[in-house]
């Protein structure tokens, strides 16, 4: 009966703090949201001109730390300024390739590194551990001056550019997803992998099989710390981007003349995005599931999580 | 580069040629007996007429100038691109600018279009260029970043030939320390370094006059609410430097050990170290005491002028006059359109809509006198002479110097 | 596939099968951070090792000069706190994220992705939004701040609070998936057995989760360690740690050998932590999890 309690307890006291952490994490969401909706300050509304408020320069807009009144212009204005909406969309793709092509890479040597003799994996280990202690504005000074030197000496790499900022992300994107699939892979135990080798399965379906799906949430958590990484990454693109504008530089640069509440509101509809997105996405895989066959560990529902 | 272009040739030459060349393309049409496309018309006397177009002599293929051969030289007759690539800071110009510039005949003929890019500092723009970045054709560097890219030989001589519109800027404003031949840059716009403090909780006995006197409130007045400077080693020291009555340039050891030392002893009446981010802040009242660039402090005191709580001060003795230019790197691959935007840039009315957006004055004396009478009379935004001929121009003269103000600026930031 | 096939130790008797997987799987990473990693690598290494000889030029020559320079007090003080900095950002983070991790591995089951997925959402708001968005709540003159009689804006206990919230699903991430593959019935049993519930956590969760907990805490800390822009919008720019120091130099300074000197000195020292590392976890896998 005590140890029950206890339980209880542990559990109720773990739900509190995840609550405060959830809370912790959206509250800067929540004024970053609720700013959207804010109006430029009361003098920059007297001394503006036109009838558009959201049209007020940078410039002039006064004090939007504060609140200053209720309008919603800011998201057309937001979503009509092609300087922010290409650079979304910029960062958007570039960080989904750069997180598909480096959890690739990072799964295929976590799985053969993690059985290795140790011989051979230090200095591999050493390499990948190397790629996260360089500060990233060396790596990033270090990157544009190779990228530029190669292509004038070799006529070897594509110019500046896209390509550049994803090849120079992949690095540390890559040794990240190779740790974190490690992590999991060694203490997943290889029973299951023996018990269908013992079967009769082949290397690959084992893989494919009874490997890949155990190792789905660490491959998942892979890409989408990769995809994070690499669509919030300001100082590797802004040096090897050449002429390509992604989103944090686009914002970074505009810090000068100051952000408009326009800025909040892309933020907003890109969070909407997400959540309606996952939503549906956890709906769909719990109805696969639900229609699907019993308990086994397979199968992406059961990479979700979802039973 | 588009085929076509064999069927067009796309002239950069002032709107007011046009029917000049309209009238000789008919003309030849006469003499020909038959149609005849621009680019033979051209052909024959062509080369003539844009020269005197462009106002210099018509010195046959010498074009103004006729010294050493310069690279800008090789631009004369180039036909416009159809791209231009512009590397600034965000948000520095009104989005119409760039829009009229291709809406222009010339360059809409040419398909011009514009394509910016950008960066958040001076020292991302030269650590880019250093390291080889190509690809752009104007770049926008602040002074002392137009003196260091001129001593690497990283900018491109000018061909005033096709900046016509060059007589309207201030002359006094062609040539400066920073690039003592003119040839390397246009003006974009210009500021001083000022301060402002908040008078219902900052009052010092005497009224403050120079920077010095900014510095010495320091610590006196940190405890009553947030004190700022500005950040940057090119701006800690040699401000501090000129505080003291030096040179802002100055690299004597003794000097630059007293600015050393005279801002370890003001660190502790500082509370933030911040050139854009107080400027929000200081519009909501919660900055007593900072230096700043005029065009902000302008709109500090608009955003105040409810409250009416700021007191700006513009610096008797020394400060800092600093001014961004356009510039086009040595390797821009479409230099006569980067000649075209700057000439666009110096005509009064655009220059009008560019000091209406960022504030800050451009000494086009046209435009000057088209701005509305409380802009042109405000001694923030036309700081008049008095002030400023104490000023001086903050400059990165060669690497030791600047390696030793960045090292006094860490000391300083870590102490 | 014959090649994968061979590849494939026959069984040893009484020690566990473990399908090794082949070498070769490796090579593209291998090639991979050879020409984009190493390349630039390189050239920093060459750099470190010239003089500067004009703004962000270099005399190509061999002198221990740099690294001699970064001997100096400034630089030593800088590098010790900005160690403190990432160590104690890291440790609080780890105490955030651990419970949060330990939560959603063992008592979600349906939404355990879903909770790992909230997680990760407001990390695609922009950094710079978020942190300003920070700064609001966090500001003394702000309305939270105002209620509960807060002022820590500009303080290090800002930046504390900046970096945990920014470098939280860098931790959670891999300690969850380390976590989540717990068998949780081995604490019953434990439990059942008589143990107390601290005493199952200590020898069995934690002792099982360590190398989930490690690598998060070092994939928090190392890029701790090279942190500048948190620091600088949530401490004013009053605090100056090693990032500063590093873009100071190559960005205020153009100067590139000395750059690159401080740069290798840091990851030098940094790698100190990382062998640690390396050889601990080694050993774990050695002997099973």
């Amino acid at each position: 009966m005590r140890r029950r309690r206890r339980i209880l307890t542990a559990k109720r006291g773990f739900t509190a703090w995840a609550i405060l952490v959830y809370a912790f994490l959206y509250l800067p969401i929540l004024v970053v949201v609720i700013f959207a909706f804010d109006k430029p300050s009361a003098t920059s509304i007297a001394t503006f001109k036109g009838s558009n408020i959201c049209n007020i320069q940078p410039a002039d807009i006064g004090n939007i730390s504060v609140w200053n009144g209720f309008t919603s212009c800011w998201f057309a204005k937001g979503l009509n300024t092609s300087l922010y909406t290409d650079a979304i969309k910029t960062s958007f793709f570039i960080a989904l390739e750069a997180s598909i092509i480096a959890t690739i890479l990072g799964l295929g040597a976590a799985l053969a590194l993690a059985r290795m003799k140790r011989r051979w994996r230090a200095p591999f280990d050493v390499l990948v551990y190397l790629t996260l202690v360089v500060p990233e504005i060396v790596i990033a000074v270090a990157s544009l001056i190779f990228f530029v030197q190669v292509r004038s000496n070799l006529g070897a790499f594509p110019p500046l550019g896209r390509s550049t900022i994803l090849l120079g992300q992949i690095v540390f994107n890559a040794s990240l997803a190779m740790l974190v699939i490690r992590a999991r892979f060694v203490g997943m135990g290889d029973k299951l992998e023996e018990a269908a080798y013992d079967l009769g399965s082949g290397p690959v379906s084992t893989f494919r099989q009874v490997t890949l799906p155990r190792l789905m949430p660490a491959v998942i958590a892979a890409l989408l710390l990769s995809f994070t990484f690499s669509f919030d990454d300001y100082v590797l693109p802004a040096f090897t981007n050449g002429t390509t504008s992604t989103w944090p530089i686009v914002l970074y640069s505009a810090v000068r003349f100051g952000i408009t509440p326009a800025v909040n509101a892309l933020a907003t509809l890109m969070l909407l995005v997400t959540l309606i997105l996952i939503v549906a996405v956890a709906i769909l895989l719990r109805r696969s599931r639900v229609e699907g066959p019993g308990q086994e560990e397979h199968g992406l529902g059961a990479a979700f999580g979802l039973g | 580069m588009k085929d076509d272009r064999n069927e067009h040739l796309n002239i950069l030459a002032p709107r007011s040629m046009r029917p000049k060349f309209d009238y000789l393309h008919r003309e030849v049409q006469d003499l020909a007996g038959m149609r005849v496309n621009r680019r033979a018309a051209l052909g024959i006397g062509g080369l003539a007429l844009l020269a005197a177009a462009c106002g210099g002599s018509t010195n046959a293929g010498g074009g103004g100038g006729g010294a050493a051969s310069q690279p800008a030289d090789a631009l004369k007759g180039k036909p416009l691109e159809d791209q231009l690539v512009i590397y600034n800071w965000s948000e520095y110009d009104d989005p119409s600018t760039y829009k009229k510039f291709e809406e222009l005949p010339a360059e809409s003929a040419a398909g011009l279009k514009t394509h910016e890019t950008y960066y958040s500092s001076n020292d991302e723009l030269l650590a880019k260029l250093h390291a080889g970045g190509t690809g752009y054709d104007i770049v926008v560097p602040s002074q002392n970043a137009v003196g260091e890219l001129i001593q690497e030989g990283g900018l491109m001589k000018l061909d005033f030939n096709l900046i016509p519109n060059i007589k309207n800027l201030d002359p006094k404003f062609r040539k400066a320390s920073f690039d003592p031949t003119g040839e390397f840059h246009v003006i974009k716009d210009f500021g001083i370094t000022m301060f402002f403090y908040q008078n219902t909780v900052v009052k010092p006995s005497t009224e403050p006059k120079t920077m010095k006197d900014f510095y010495n409130l320091l610590n006196a007045n940190v405890s009553k609410g947030r004190t700022n400077v500005l950040d940057g080693a090119e701006e800690v020291v040699p401000l501090a430097a000129m505080a003291l009555g030096y040179s802002a340039n100055t690299d004597d050891q003794a000097e630059l050990d007293d600015t050393q030392k005279f801002l370890l002893s003001i660190r502790k009446g500082v509370t933030t170290i911040s050139s854009f981010g107080y400027i929000n802040d200081a519009s909501a009242g919660k900055i007593i005491l900072s230096q700043g660039w005029n065009g902000d402090v302008r709109r500090i005191l608009k955003a105040r002028k409810k409250e009416g709580d700021i007191t700006a001060v513009l610096p008797t003795e020394k400060s800092e006059v600093w001014a961004d230019s356009w510039c086009v790197p040595a390797t821009a691959p479409h230099p006569v359109a980067a000649h075209a935007w700057i000439n666009w840039l110096l005509e009064p009315t655009t220059a009008v809509t560019e000091m209406e957006y960022h504030s800050y004055p451009i000494p086009i004396p046209a435009a000057l006198d088209q701005m509305p009478a409380e802009t042109k009379n405000d001694p923030i935004f036309n700081v008049p002479s008095t002030y400023t001929d104490n000023y001086e121009y903050i400059l990165n003269p060669n690497p030791q110097l600047v390696n030793a103000r960045t090292k006094i600026y860490q000391q300083f930031k870590a102490a | 596939m014959a090649a994968v096939a061979t590849a494939v130790k026959p069984r040893k008797s009484g020690r566990s099968f473990a399908p090794k997987y082949p070498k070769w799987l490796t090579l593209p990473s291998l090639l991979y951070y050879s020409i984009f990693f190493l390349g630039p690598m390189a050239i920093l290494a060459v750099f470190s090792v010239s003089i500067q000889s004009g703004f962000g030029s270099v005399e190509y020559t061999f002198s221990t000069s740099q690294f001699a320079q970064v001997n100096d007090s400034l630089y030593i003080t800088v590098f010790e706190r900005t160690l403190l900095m990432a160590a104690t950002g890291s440790l609080l983070t780890i105490a955030v994220g651990y419970p949060l991790a330990y939560w959603m591995a063992r008592y979600l089951s349906t939404y355990k992705m879903l909770a790992l997925l909230v997680i990760i959402v407001p990390f695609w708001t922009s950094f710079l939004i978020r942190t300003y968005a920070l700064k609001i709540i966090l500001d003394s003159h702000g309305y939270l701040a105002q209620d509960l009689g807060i002022n820590i804006l500009y303080t290090k206990y800002a930046v504390g609070i900046g970096l945990v919230y920014n470098y939280l699903p860098l931790f959670i991430l891999p300690v969850f998936a380390s976590l989540e593959r717990m068998d949780w019935t081995l604490i019953e049993a434990a439990t059942d057995l008589g143990a107390k519930p601290f005493t199952a956590f200590k020898d069995i969760t934690l002792r099982l989760t360590m190398p989930g907990v490690v690598t998060g805490g070092l994939l928090v800390f190392i890029p701790m360690c090279g942190e500048y822009i948190i620091p600088n919008i949530l401490g004013g720019g009053k605090f100056e740690f090693v990032g500063n120091i590093i873009g100071d130099t190559f960005g205020d300074a153009q100067n590139w050998p000395f750059g690159s000197a401080l740069s290798i000195s840091l990851m030098a020292a940094l790698s100190v932590f990382v062998v640690i590392y390396i050889m601990f976890a080694t050993r774990e896998e050695q002997f099973g999890a």
